[in-house]
């Protein structure tokens, strides 16, 4: 016996090592210069350095037909932070623009004390625009005592209709250089889709959420989703498990005693509702979101749930979250549940009462714009007929007054997968 | 057979079982559900690794933020896709195999014919891989309170290091050695108990929605301010049975422990459905370890040659 247990250690500490001789020399025999496309990246950023305004974001958690928060960073505190805009272009003309908003909320994000030593303060600054005409060009300038950023734009949302486009996507915490390609990835599909208004984003920005070492990196990063003409890509954002700490809400400005669900309501006819699975999905979230589907559903043509963890997931074992908000789909008949966290791809076949069912909900996910992708459970029966795969991806919804067209766009922009969901009667 | 060793040899074999069936529970994920903790971590650092984001991150920082940490250029190198998932599926068939050789050694614990410093090698690696399959879940991370994974563990990872005792104890024990075996025991349950009370007073999401989840199927929505009221009370009893057995030991405490532990236990599969089993597997510590203390202290009525005054 005592043997057979040396033997067995012996082939166990033999396998190790073979398999680390391996791994050691696919490495040197993969090895090839990236310092190109990376500095290639860095030159297309704003360094975050004094006050010259940089990581911009125009962020939707409301009314996205009249209201967006638009914000960004500075590595000093400053004392006036000014967004000046209009629907004309006046370039770097700001007394040309026509409103000029002093920013509502400043403040700098919070450090760890761990991190205090080596990494630099900055401050994020946050104008609130309310009353805005639905599906008109807003050009912007960001202003931080005098230094001006490059001029900007974004398109609210129309007031109605549904001749739209949105990206969904999420987990970007890691893998540097593959979150730039797929942000490059994003600005591209955007230059060449106009129709695309907004950005889902499902969480799991960072590996830590505590860390503002880590954020301000996404949020440099982020700057890649804007197009070349200046137009930038508003953000919906969910929160994910890997940003716990209150740098979330200080980069998306939630306010702190406010819960991280919101709905966003793209025009009359789509809504997205944001859910928070890091959280109890029972009690007051369950009761908000019951309240809120039961408003939306009548008036909108497309029902959208978004949340980071799976409720049928690819690869991990479903959440607690699952028997809670899966009845509340289920009854307000919700068109599409937007998920991530499982790193692959994901769509599964309509699911009504944990059972396949043609009028029931789809949900798509789960993660792919950066993070390392693992090997979905294809044998999962609600995958059976559905799409699995394991690429870093986007997903592009197209709404119409017919169908929801659900196209999986790989880094090298071919189609994975390309499926319709029919509106319901 | 001496009251004494036939009570060592009972108490052995349940530890074993409760070993095996905890070890289960564990080893369901890690051949279903992607893997061990450890895998994962190990993953997350391979693909971290041979896509260089540590050495991209510190060029981008002395870029973009003025923050000189290097002087010189950094070589970067990134592996192609197909290179990082042949590595990774080494990862995860190396933790496949080492799991099911686990789960097949714990069996081999239940032969006398194996040698006892066998079974003692079984043990310290098993008691190694919960170790490290808890900080895996710590230094992951994305999980409500998983800083306290390891401590919440101990009644896991405890396990084998009381039957390690026992078997080691077995042929020649002391009246001294079992003390300081029942005490590691408490320690384990304390811990573990302490550790769920914490986080039952602190509103763990997953404890709140196992409520919710409890009362739905019944027709019966739970008002958040009673699932509130329920966890703190909860937790207030764990931290409380923590606290009472490292001074006063009652057999009936043990008892309530046990049976608590097997209650909360059940109550994954029975609110998220028989999948989830696993779930309640992996927890036979959390009433095993109560069920050993209070057959010890049973006994100790019956028998004052069991483990001493």
């Amino acid at each position: 016996m005592y043997k057979l247990f040396k033997i067995l250690l012996v082939l166990s500490i033999s396998f190790l090592s073979v398999q680390g001789s391996i791994w050691s020399d696919k490495k040197n025999e993969a090895k090839k210069t990236v310092n190109t496309q990376m500095h290639e990246f860095i030159s297309s950023i704003t360094p975050l350095k004094g006050l010259a305004p940089a990581q911009w974001r125009v962020i939707w958690t409301g009314d996205a037909s009249t209201e967006a928060t638009i914000s960004w960073s500075t590595a000093d505190k400053g004392e006036k932070h000014i967004l000046h805009y209009d629907e004309i272009n006046h370039v770097n003309k700001i007394l040309k623009y026509k409103h000029h908003m002093e920013c509502q909320k400043n403040g700098q994000f919070t450090l760890l004390k761990k991190e205090i030593k080596d990494v630099k303060p900055a401050f994020y600054h946050h104008a609130s625009i309310k009353d805005l005409k639905p599906n008109t060009k807003y050009y912007f300038i960001l202003e931080s005592d005098g230094h001006l950023s490059k001029p900007f734009y974004f398109i609210t949302a129309p007031k109605d209709g549904t001749d739209f486009s949105v990206i969904h996507g999420g987990d970007s915490r890691s893998g540097h250089l593959t979150r730039c390609k797929m942000n490059r990835v994003i600005s591209e599909l955007v230059e060449s889709n106009k129709k695309i208004i907004a950005f889902i984003h499902g969480g799991d920005y960072i590996v830590s959420g505590k860390f503002w070492k880590q954020w301000r990196l996404w949020l440099s990063h982020h700057e890649l989703t804007t197009c070349a003409d200046g137009r930038v890509l508003p953000i919906i954002p969910a929160r994910g498990n890997h940003d716990g700490g209150p740098i979330y809400k200080e980069v998306f400005n939630i306010e702190p005693t406010q819960p991280d669900w919101h709905t966003t309501t793209i025009g009359k006819e789509i809504a997205v509702v944001t859910l928070d699975t890091n959280v109890s999905g029972g009690g007051a979230q369950s009761q908000w979101l019951e309240a809120e589907l039961k408003r939306l559903r009548p008036q909108t043509k497309w029902l959208l749930t978004q949340y980071h963890r799976p409720l049928y997931p690819a690869v991990k074992k479903a959440p607690a979250h699952t028997k809670i908000f899966c009845p509340l789909f289920d009854k307000y008949n919700v068109d599409l549940a937007c998920e991530a966290d499982g790193h692959c791809i994901k769509r599964t076949i309509p699911i009504r009462a944990g059972k396949a069912d043609p009028t029931g909900v789809t949900y798509i996910g789960e993660g792919g714009l950066g993070v390392g992708q693992r090997k979905p459970k294809s044998d999962h029966w609600y995958l059976q007929g559905g799409a699995v795969g394991y690429e870093h991806h986007v997903m592009v919804l197209d709404f119409s007054d017919v169908d929801l067209r659900i196209r999986t766009i790989l880094m090298d922009k071919k189609v994975f997968d390309d499926h319709r969901i029919k509106i319901r009667n | 057979m001496e009251p004494k060793a036939h009570l060592l040899t009972f108490k052995i074999n349940l530890l074993i079982l409760m070993l095996l069936v905890s070890f289960l529970g564990i080893a369901k994920p890690v051949l279903y559900n992607g893997g061990s903790q450890i895998a994962k971590y190990v993953e997350k650092r391979i693909t971290m690794a041979m896509v260089s984001d540590k050495e991209i991150e510190t060029v981008m920082e002395n870029i973009l933020y003025d923050e000189v940490k290097i002087k010189t250029k950094v070589p970067l190198t990134s592996a192609s896709k197909v290179e990082i998932e042949r590595i990774i599926d080494y990862v995860f068939m190396f933790d496949q195999v080492l799991t099911c050789l686990l789960v097949f050694s714990i069996v081999l614990l239940f032969f006398s014919i194996v040698s006892v410093n066998i079974k003692c090698c079984i043990l310290l690696i098993t008691v190694l891989w919960l170790l490290c399959n808890a900080t895996a879940i710590m230094l992951n991370g994305g999980k409500a309170f998983s800083d306290l994974t390891v401590l919440a563990h101990a009644t896991r990872w405890g396990l084998p290091i009381i039957l390690f005792w026992n078997i080691r104890a077995a042929s020649k024990i002391s009246n001294e050695q079992d003390i300081i075996g029942v005490n590691f025991i408490v320690a384990c349950c304390s811990v573990t108990f302490i550790i769920h009370g914490w986080e039952a007073i602190n509103l763990n999401p997953f404890f709140q929605d196992l409520l919710y989840n409890l009362f739905n199927p019944i027709g019966f929505s739970m008002p958040a301010s009673v699932n509130v009221m329920i966890l703190k009370c909860i937790g207030t009893m764990d931290i409380l049975l923590a606290v009472v057995i490292l001074f006063l030991r009652r057999p009936k405490i043990f008892l309530w422990m046990s049976f608590w532990g097997l209650l909360t236990a059940l109550s994954r599969p029975v609110t998220l459905g028989f999948d989830a089993w696993p779930e309640a597997a992996m927890r036979a510590g959390n009433f095993c370890m109560p069920c050993i203390l209070y057959f010890t202290y049973k006994s100790r009525k019956i028998s004052q040659t069991f483990i001493g005054n």
